[in-house]
């Protein structure tokens, strides 16, 4: 137990002193091309559109990361260019946040109902549990235990 | 060949009749406990069956006819089109789709019904009502708003040709799986409401409908992956999954049939999560009509072109009366739904197996939501938002992980209990082998919190399964001296479920570990004149030039890339721009050079008149793992569908055996 502790301990101080990746213009402009829905495809974020416009839309946007802009920055110059609707996720305040909420409550909904259930459904200390084995399983067990035996 | 398209609208009435007669004289012999009525019932339903196969026989006629005065004929094939793609015409537009989903609703209901009768009439009764009204509603589709024999007045001397798209082996096979998944859930969703409305909801209905269960499931696995393997082939943005809301429409039931199929086992061990189970039934097949519904209403934008028509609102009230009355079935049955027995433990592999359930419902719902989401803001506030793959990919990736994590952590958890300090000591081995991971990969420079979570989990997984394996075979190694091989051989054979389950488990870590390559995918474009070059990762792509040549559906631009690495050339790679004459639409052909480690993956997006190509190459880390973690997926598949009959019925057996020994707990 002592090792795995050890083990575990260790592990996370390697995966925390890694420390987060630097994102240099590429990297910004592709994340930017992620997060945005393409213009000219229906239902395609930029980034996976094939569109010759999408391309030249995705150029644009690497220029402007290379000159220094930041993420944000060329996020609300395409908001202000396309409308909100450009935005591949939605916002996170009003009617944005619903969109973020239903799916953390449904989880967490459904943990608290199953975790009620179960402190409901767990009985109290009883006789020991019966093997897992089913009739079957324990009756072959018990035949091949024998035959072990005899073997030996 | 000779056009035999006038002997399908008839053959589509005489379908209908049988199907509604079916459903008649099932419902009269079911209430009246008349087995003479019930199998006149089964015999009219495959009557339906002949009758919709020679209707889907008399479409294939004139798909190869090129009867272009069909108006479907003429739409989505030509004279140009290939044998295999006049054959995928059949599926490739709403009307012929709509036609082959029902020649696989009516064949399965009659394969399924004939073997049920044997067993119990009065189940196979009300199944049959309920199989026959389904296909009755799509024979009507196809009579009123999506008939695929409509004639044109003036037939045109060739038809518009198949979307290019669709022109690929892929869509060979992705419909059909997908179709078989869908319409194979109506058969456990029509036997589990006849246990409903028969009230024997005690009765092994499950045990009955699993094969069919598996069977739809894991047609519709393989046809959602073949149809990621198609995006990735076809639509060259050099990804799979784009979250689209055709492709949500396949993972929706997928979600929770993959729930159920986990949950049934402890229905089949404990004689628990009856009416759970019943309701994850009527929710996975309402969800494939669900989708059905949005991918053919037009509501929502798609990349996918056979959205649009008019079939949309007939299936709203459809899909609305399958939920409804499923609903109010299940609450009509619940004194008889409540479980018999109860929990041991919170520690136990039933535990583990609920919290499963939770995860999967919950990422159902967030995928539906997502869905969804853009029509309900828009109806609240007048404004239309998007949400795409980066909501998805926020609110899904946390829940999957936590699902593979339980993939992990059930085999090392016992049944009814297990003491926290014996779950830690076999959980040693797992959980050490995941932080030894994470820990390596991040010394070697892998930065994304999300990629390292995953490859730790796939780690903590693979090895849990792993053990099993050791443990469940050691016997034969040792008791035997058998070898590795034929020890692991028949430890699956002696207990095909539960080793073909970790089989397929294996198969899904592979595929995470094959999801999680994308997060260091890197992407260059150019604009390359013949002769230049350009970098991306650590490859160096020179275009060498394009040649043209004319094939009879396409004028084809082939370009050639000399690959090298370390200033040594590895490959030589032909990425295409095609242009297709009958739809006078341009058409990127991807090229890929494909590796364990790695997929080199070129597209060209356009040429110029002076010979210039604008190329956009992708370096997707670990791609070829989610193909072969499918691959390993099918082989579990396969042999959990051919476990045999006899030792499906042991498998059966011990749970009635439990459940008679076992003192009756009250909820």
């Amino acid at each position: 137990m002592r090792a795995l502790v050890a083990t575990l301990c260790a592990a996370a101080c390697v995966v925390v002193a890694a420390g987060p990746a630097w994102a240099g213009p590429q990297q910004v402009a592709s994340s930017v091309a992620s997060r945005v829905m393409s213009p000219f495809c229906p239902g395609v974020t930029l980034e996976n559109c094939p569109s010759e416009e999408a391309v030249h839309l995705r150029a644009r946007i690497e220029r402007k990361a290379r000159a220094g802009w930041s993420e944000a920055r060329i996020m609300a110059w395409l908001r202000n260019e396309y409308g909100p609707r450009i935005d591949a996720e939605p916002p996170a305040g009003g009617i944005g946040l619903l969109a973020w909420l239903l799916p953390a409550a449904a989880v967490a909904g459904g943990l608290a109902v199953a975790g009620l259930l179960l402190s409901r459904w767990v009985r109290r200390p009883g006789p020991p549990p019966e093997p897992p084995a089913a009739p079957g399983d324990r009756a072959r067990l018990e035949r091949e235990l024998a035959e072990a035996r005899r073997r030996s | 060949m000779r056009s035999l398209a006038s002997l399908g609208y008839p053959s589509l009435v005489c379908a209908l009749v049988f199907a509604a007669g079916a459903a008649g004289l099932a419902a009269v012999g079911a209430r009246r406990r008349r087995r003479d009525l019930t199998s006149a019932a089964l015999r009219a339903m495959a009557v339906a069956a002949a009758a919709t196969i020679v209707a889907a026989g008399a479409l294939v006629t004139a798909l190869f006819a090129h009867d272009f005065s069909v108006a479907y004929i003429a739409q989505y094939s030509s004279r140009s089109l290939g044998a295999p793609y006049l054959l995928t015409a059949l599926w490739g537009g709403m009307d012929g789709s709509l036609l082959f989903w029902t020649v696989l609703l009516t064949a399965f209901a009659a394969i399924a019904l004939s073997r049920a009768h044997l067993r119990d009439t009065a189940l196979a009764g009300w199944a049959t009502v309920i199989l026959a009204g389904i296909s009755s509603f799509f024979l009507v589709l196809l009579l009123v708003p999506a008939d695929p024999f409509a004639r044109l007045a003036t037939p045109p001397a060739d038809g518009s040709g198949l979307n290019p798209l669709l022109q690929s082996p892929g869509m060979v096979a992705h419909p059909p799986l997908l179709y078989t998944g869908f319409v194979g859930f109506s058969i456990p969703f029509a036997f589990a409401v006849a246990a409903l409305i028969t009230g024997r909801v005690e009765d092994s209905w499950w045990t009955w409908t699993r094969r069919w269960t598996l069977f739809a499931w894991s047609a519709l696995s393989i046809g959602i992956v073949i149809g990621g393997a198609w995006a990735y082939t076809e639509l060259g943005w050099g990804g799979y999954w784009a979250w689209d809301p055709v492709e949500n429409a396949s993972l929706l039931p997928w979600l929770t049939a993959t729930a159920y199929l986990h949950s049934v086992v402890i229905q089949e061990r404990r004689r628990m999560f009856k009416a759970w189970n019943v309701s994850l039934i009527v929710l996975t097949y309402s969800l494939a009509l669900f989708g059905t519904f949005l991918t053919r209403s037009g509501l929502l934008s798609s990349i996918h072109t056979f959205s649009e028509g008019p079939v949309g609102r007939w299936f709203l009230p459809f899909f609305g009366a399958v939920l409804l009355g499923g609903v109010l079935l299940v609450l009509y049955r619940a004194d008889r739904l409540r479980s018999e027995h109860t929990f041991d433990s919170l520690l136990s592999r039933e535990s583990v197996f609920l919290a499963n359930n939770v995860l999967f419902v919950a990422a159902a719902v967030t995928v539906l939501w997502g869905t969804i989401y853009p029509i309900v803001a828009e109806a609240l506030t007048g404004e239309r938002l998007s949400v795409g793959p980066p909501f998805f990919d926020s609110v899904f990736i946390p829940i999957g992980l936590a699902i593979l994590l339980l993939a992990g952590a059930g085999p090392l958890v016992s049944w009814r209990r297990m003491s926290p300090r014996a779950g830690l000591r076999v959980a040693a081995l797992p959980l050490a082998a995941g932080a030894i991971t994470a820990a390596v990969l991040a010394a070697l420079g892998v930065r994304s919190p999300g990629a390292l979570t995953a490859f730790a989990l796939c780690a903590f997984t693979a090895v849990s399964v792993i053990a099993e394996f050791e443990r469940g075979s050691r016997v034969y190694r040792h008791r035997d001296h058998a070898g590795l091989l034929p020890a692991l051989v028949r430890t699956v054979a002696r207990n095909r479920r539960r080793y073909a389950g970790y089989i397929v488990h294996l198969g899904v870590v592979l595929i995470v570990i094959g999801l999680a390559g994308s997060a260091f995918r890197t992407e260059s474009a150019r604009v390359l004149e013949p002769g230049s070059s350009m970098s991306v990762g650590s490859y160096r792509l020179t275009f060498e030039g394009a040649r043209t040549h004319l094939t009879p559906e396409a004028q084809v631009h082939q370009a050639t890339v000399a690959v090298s690495r370390g200033g040594r050339r590895i490959a030589t790679l032909h990425p295409r721009r095609d242009f297709h004459l009958a739809q006078q639409q341009w058409q990127s052909e991807v090229a890929i050079r494909s590796t364990p480690a790695e997929d080199l993956y070129l597209v060209i997006t356009n040429l110029h008149r002076d010979g210039a190509a604008e190329l956009r190459a992708f370096v997707n880390p670990l791609t070829m793992w989610i193909w072969i973690g499918a691959a390993v997926m099918l082989v579990g598949m396969t042999v959990l569908l051919t476990e045999p009959r006899r030792a499906r019925a042991e498998a059966a057996a011990p749970a009635r055996e439990r459940a008679a020994a076992e003192p009756v707990g009250a909820l």
